[in-house]
């Protein structure tokens, strides 16, 4: 792992800052890296639409396109691992933290949730069959940025 | 770890975005260094030492750590 992070060379710095609002904003640095994160979210929603209202297509289509937001999300990380890699040493510390942060915490959520519905605890509410595409984004964005203010915060 | 680098830096007038830029790292990386708050890899601890021209344990001391 180390050595997977030696391998990047200091020549080119990018900041994190380039995605936050503020002086070192950049849109366009912005789309870069979040773009495929909205052509998942696209996907998500017409899947969403489109399943209910085709019960009768084959279960082969019907899978494809339920996993379909994931093939964008693969490549979200994909282009979010490269940007973290062109990070200077301190700044890809930081949010290689706050991404194992996020990632972690919703796979604990995640758990506890599937547990609690294994005992039959949410019963009738919208959690019974898990938190599902959209809600584990937001759990994973918001432990994202939650992590990374703090620990950004103690190297201000 | 104890490190000099704010000593070195100040010496030659330089702000810690001049030292950043020509380490071509970012400002708060600069200042943790010089607060001791994170150490160095290897390959920046380096190149600090051949900036400044100075061997890298006169910069850097884990010593009483």
């Amino acid at each position: 792992m180390t050595s997977i992070l030696y391998i990047v060379r200091m020549t080119k710095v990018s900041l994190p800052e380039a995605l936050h609002c503020g002086k070192g904003y950049s849109f366009k640095t912005d789309l870069k890296v979040n773009a495929w994160v909205f052509v998942a979210l696209l996907f998500a929603f017409l899947a969403q639409w489109m399943l209910p209202r085709h019960p009768a297509w084959p279960v082969s289509l019907r899978s494809a396109v339920a996993l379909s937001p994931l093939f964008p999300c693969l490549l979200y990380v994909r282009r979010l691992w490269r940007w973290i890699c062109s990070l200077d040493e301190l700044q890809r510390r930081i949010q290689v933290e706050a991404v194992l942060f996020a990632t972690t915490g919703a796979a604990f959520f995640s758990t506890g949730l599937s547990l609690l519905g294994g005992v039959g605890a949410l019963q009738s509410t919208s959690l019974e069959h898990g938190l599902g595409f959209l809600r584990t984004l937001a759990v994973i964005l918001f432990l994202y940025v939650l992590g990374a203010t703090v620990l950004s915060r103690r190297h201000r | 770890m104890k490190s000099r680098l704010r000593e070195l830096r100040v010496s030659k007038e330089w702000t810690q975005e001049d030292l950043a830029e020509k380490l071509n790292v970012s400002r708060q990386t600069v200042n943790s260094i010089e607060v001791e708050k994170y150490d160095p890899s290897l390959p920046l601890a380096l190149k600090i030492a051949r900036l400044f021209k100075v061997p890298v344990e006169e910069i850097f001391d884990d010593r009483g750590q």
